[in-house]
Order: C-alpha cells, then sequence, then structure tokens
C-alpha cells in the first residue's frame, strides 16, 4: 500500500480553540477519500494545512513524498477547490483556466482546457466573466481549475454542495473517470450518500478528531446491522437467526428484533425467510448504513 | 525560473483585471484633470508676465500674486493627488482577493512572495501606462522635450511607486479592504502631520517639494529605500498569515 498522503498528529489551534486535534490520515495512492462530518468539525483547517493557507500548531504530514514543509514542492503536485472561493471575476471561466495553466506550467494547455471544459458541461458559458457566472457554474470553474495540469492528488472542498442534481450527476462520473486514471482524490462533504457512491475511503471526523478511518467496505462491515419490527418473537427462532452466518448477535426488545452481523454480504433474505417459516409477521425493516454509523459517530 | 515565470504571469493577470475595471478610468481622468491645472497655472503665469510687461507700476503685486497661485495650486495638487492615486489603485490590492477567496486558488499554486511580487509589478506596469497619455499632452501643450518629458514620467512614477508599495503593505495586513482605504488616507494624513514634526524623515513628501519634480531628482534614491522596505515588509507580513 503506497501512501499518497499521511498526517502524524496534525493539530490546528486558533487561540484556545482546537479546531484539528492530532488527526492521522492516511490516504492511499489512486483512492478516492471522502473526509465526512458536520459544520465546525474541522475539515476545511485539515485541507487548509495540507494545502499551505493555514500553518499547523503541531504535528506533520506527507503529500507525495513531500514533507508538509516543503509546500512549494507540494503544490506542484496537488489541485485544490477551496469551499468559499470565486475565481478572478474579471476574468472568461475560459480565460481562468487558461491563466492557471500558465501558473502550473501545462504543456499540453492547448488540448487540455477545451477537453475539460466539455467534460464538465461548461462550453456555453466558457466565455462569459465569472462575474456573471451562477455559483454552480463558477464552482465548476474551480473544480476543472482543479485538475488542470497532471495532479497527482487533488483536494475538493465540499464540491457538490449548491449544485443542482443534474450536475451533480455529472460531475460524479467525471471524478470517477478521474480516478480510473489514477488520480488521488480527497473531498469533504456533508452528503453520505454521495461518499457511499464514490468514495473507496472514508473517515469521520468530529469536533476536529478523527473518530474512524478506513475502507469504506470495512466501515460498512463494521455498520453492518438489520432492525426489523416483529408481530412477535421466541426463543428458538432467536438461536436460528444466531446460527445463520455472518451474524454476531442478536437481541429482541418488543417489537423490535437487532441483528448485527458481518462482512459485506446481505443477510435480510436469509432472516425474512426464516421469519416467514415460522409465521412470524414483519411490520418494518431497517438496514443500517453508513449514514447510521456517521449519525452515530457525530 | 518558475518563480519569475510565476510573477510575470500574475503582473499580467493584474494589468489585464485593471486594465477591464472602472479604477483605471477615474484614474485616466484625475490625470488629466491634473495636466489641465498644470496647463492652467502655466497659462496664467504666461499671461501674468503679459501684463506686467505692458503696464509697469500696476501689475507687480496682481502679477507677483497670480504667479505664485498659478505656480503653487497646481504644484500642491499634484504632491497630494500622486499618492491619492496609488492609494486608490492599491489599496485592495491583496485583500481583496482574499474577500473573494480567490486569493486561496492562487496561494494552493504559487508562492506567496510571487503573489506579492507579481501584483505589484502589474499595478506599478498600469501606473506606468495610465500616467504617460496625460503626461504625455501636457508636455506637447508646454512644447516640452522628449527628454524632459521622460524625465518627469520617471520622477512621477518613483514618486507614485512608494506610496503604491506602501498600499500594498496596508492591503498585505488588512483583510477588510474599506478599512485598507481608510488606513492608507489615515497614514498619508500622518505623513502631511510629520512634515512638521522632528519625525519628517518618517514621511514620504519629505522627499518632494511644492514642485514635485524641483527636488525629486535627488530623492530617487532614499524613495526607492522607502518602496522596497514596504514591499519586502508586505512579503514577509503576507507570507506568515493564515489565509
Amino acid at each position: 500500500m503506497t501512501l499518497m498522503l499521511s498526517t502524524s498528529g496534525l493539530t490546528k489551534q486558533y487561540g484556545s480553540k482546537v479546531a484539528v486535534d492530532h488527526i492521522n490520515l492516511h490516504v492511499e495512492q489512486g483512492s478516492f477519500y471522502g473526509l465526512i462530518g458536520p459544520n465546525g468539525s474541522g475539515k476545511t483547517s485539515t485541507f487548509g494545512m495540507l494545502t499551505g493557507l493555514l500553518k499547523p500548531t503541531s504535528g506533520e504530514g506527507m503529500i507525495a513524498s513531500f514533507p508538509l514543509k516543503q509546500m512549494e514542492k507540494i503544490k506542484k503536485k496537488i489541485g485544490f477547490l477551496p469551499q468559499h472561493a470565486i475565481p478572478f471575476a474579471a476574468l472568461t471561466a475560459r480565460e481562468h483556466l487558461l491563466f492557471f495553466s500558465q501558473l502550473k506550467h501545462v504543456s499540453h494547455t492547448e488540448e487540455q482546457c477545451p477537453s475539460l471544459i466539455q467534460q464538465l458541461g461548461m462550453s456555453s458559458y466558457a466565455d462569459t466573466a465569472v462575474k456573471k457566472l451562477s455559483h454552480g457554474q463558477s464552482k465548476m470553474v474551480g473544480i476543472a481549475q482543479a485538475f488542470l495540469g497532471s495532479p497527482e492528488l487533488v483536494i475538493l472542498d465540499e464540491p457538490m454542495a449548491g449544485l443542482d442534481p443534474a450536475t451533480i450527476s455529472m460531475l460524479r462520473s467525471f471524478l470517477q473517470r478521474q480516478q480510473q486514471q489514477k488520480i488521488t482524490i480527497l473531498y469533504s462533504s456533508h452528503e453520505l450518500a454521495e461518499v457511499e457512491k464514490l468514495c473507496t475511503h472514508v473517515g469521520i471526523l468530529k469536533q476536529g478528531t478523527l473518530l474512524k478511518e478506513g475502507s469504506l467496505d470495512a466501515l460498512k462491515a463494521e455498520a453492518n446491522s438489520l432492525t426489523l419490527r416483529v408481530e412477535k418473537m421466541v426463543i428458538p427462532l432467536i438461536k436460528s437467526i444466531e446460527r445463520l452466518p455472518h451474524v454476531t448477535a442478536v437481541s429482541f426488545m418488543a417489537p423490535q428484533l437487532k441483528i448485527k452481523y458481518t462482512g459485506m454480504e446481505k443477510i435480510t433474505p436469509h432472516v425474512i425467510a426464516l421469519l416467514a417459516k415460522a409465521g412470524v409477521q414483519v411490520y418494518d425493516i431497517k438496514e443500517k448504513s453508513l449514514e447510521d454509523l456517521f449519525l452515530e459517530s457525530v | 525560473m518558475s518563480w519569475i515565470s510565476d510573477t510575470l504571469t500574475l503582473a499580467k493577470l493584474t494589468l489585464l483585471e485593471h486594465i477591464r475595471g472602472w479604477k483605471v478610468i477615474i484614474t485616466i481622468l484625475s490625470l488629466f484633470i491634473y495636466g489641465a491645472a498644470l496647463l492652467g497655472g502655466y497659462k496664467i503665469i504666461v499671461l501674468s508676465q503679459q501684463f506686467a510687461a505692458s503696464t509697469p507700476g500696476v501689475d507687480l503685486i496682481a502679477g507677483g500674486v497670480l504667479d505664485k497661485l498659478s505656480y503653487y495650486v497646481p504644484h500642491v495638487v499634484s504632491v497630494f493627488l500622486l499618492p491619492l492615486l496609488a492609494v486608490f489603485l492599491g489599496y485592495n490590492l491583496i485583500n481583496q482577493d482574499l474577500n473573494t477567496g480567490s486569493m486561496k486558488f492562487l496561494v494552493t499554486q504559487v508562492s506567496r512572495t510571487s503573489i506579492v511580487a507579481g501584483r505589484f509589478l502589474g499595478l506599478s506596469s498600469v501606473f506606468l501606462i495610465i500616467t504617460f497619455l496625460p503626461l504625455f499632452v501636457y508636455a506637447l501643450a508646454l512644447h516640452l522635450s522628449l527628454q524632459v518629458m521622460l524625465s518627469h514620467w520617471t520622477l512621477l512614477f518613483i514618486y507614485g511607486l512608494a506610496f503604491f508599495s506602501l498600499a500594498l503593505l496596508l492591503s498585505s495586513v488588512i483583510r477588510n479592504t474599506t478599512f485598507s482605504l481608510l488606513a492608507s488616507v489615515v497614514v498619508i494624513m500622518a505623513m502631511v502631520i510629520l512634515l512638521f514634526t522632528s519625525y519628517s524623515f518618517l514621511s514620504l513628501f519629505s522627499f518632494v517639494s511644492i514642485n514635485p519634480f524641483s527636488r525629486l531628482p535627488g530623492a530617487w534614491l532614499p524613495l526607492l529605500g522607502w518602496t522596497l522596505g514596504y514591499f519586502l515588509l508586505s512579503m514577509v507580513l503576507f507570507g506568515v498569515q493564515d489565509l
């Protein structure tokens, strides 16, 4: 496993307030890492330290084999979309991209800018001044800018926020294509469903602390549980459910039957079949998701 | 090489932004008004001298007053107008990008020193360009030689540059653009007051007389020294900030 990004005890303090508290992030090369957490959990401060906007109070980090202290070298390896940022108002969307192509010393500007404009659906407003663009359109300009050149790591702070569903769908496809081209993507989101659709790895932040981190599959497996509202329950039936493969615990508190299990395979059909065979009526089924794990954590 | 190239790219952006912006139009208009004041003053001098020559005895007082007014008023305007125009152009050179967030795009791609240098270089080019036209018209009207005109142009530029660098420093350390504009004006006023104290050497105005062209040739070095000082301080203070 090669790490594109790692931090060790990374901390950011504003006066007496600790925004990021000794976090240890591990982002594998080629992965799609989602950093999730509620407002004020420290996502933006973390990204700030990783991109040179903020100076860490303590702790260390490495990006693309360079320590955070060598930020000027890291800048050449990363692309970044800030959360609240408007591209240069006096420029058109295309000019903005050409300007950053020059700053990033992109050798294939002639091909890359039109390609990004086309892939991100910006053709209709590419030659419009940025100050006349909507929030969503400005954000797309920022996202295109982040992927200019050949970044090894792209950090996106809330890329989906404020976008309409059609644009989100297009952006999702675009990001998946970028990841297939071995670009490591680290992004923050409140949209947990989005994280589940896109990410290979997830980190959960709460009040500046990294509560959980790992592959999406591992976290989902950890989160797996099934809750059913049933008409009645008898002990032999509970024993039968306990004997099902991957089931780790079964508890019943009328009318709720709660089953915990490991692995990615859904056990719901097997449980339903057992209950049906015993003549137990099921009123409601709830499978626990990453969102539940997130809500429990925060 | 990368630093120089980044700085030049940023200077080009600054030039482009100002050419497309409204501030440049106001600055050019102000400089034309200033040029017109100088021309008017010159014409009054000529007329009063002609009047004095044709009617000796009567015109000595009137001619003298006119002479002084025509000489001092335009130059007082020039001494204070140029600094005000310089800070007007530069008061939001850095903090404007911080407020819109576009600075975050820049800082994560290029070094902070090249951002400060590029912005300063770009705005200095804007000033160099926009002072040329009014001065050219003025020089034509007064039949000044090209050499004299270029000399005046250089002196104006060096004088303006010192105030640009002051505006750059303030916009690097003050986040709010309104406050940085106010702070620039307050500092300029403080420099005027300093002229009448034993700390007059701290005032950029101490290097110029009422006629900005009369003492500047000897003052270019200290003015450039202050410019460099403000510029380096801007780089250092901007470099250590959390954005």
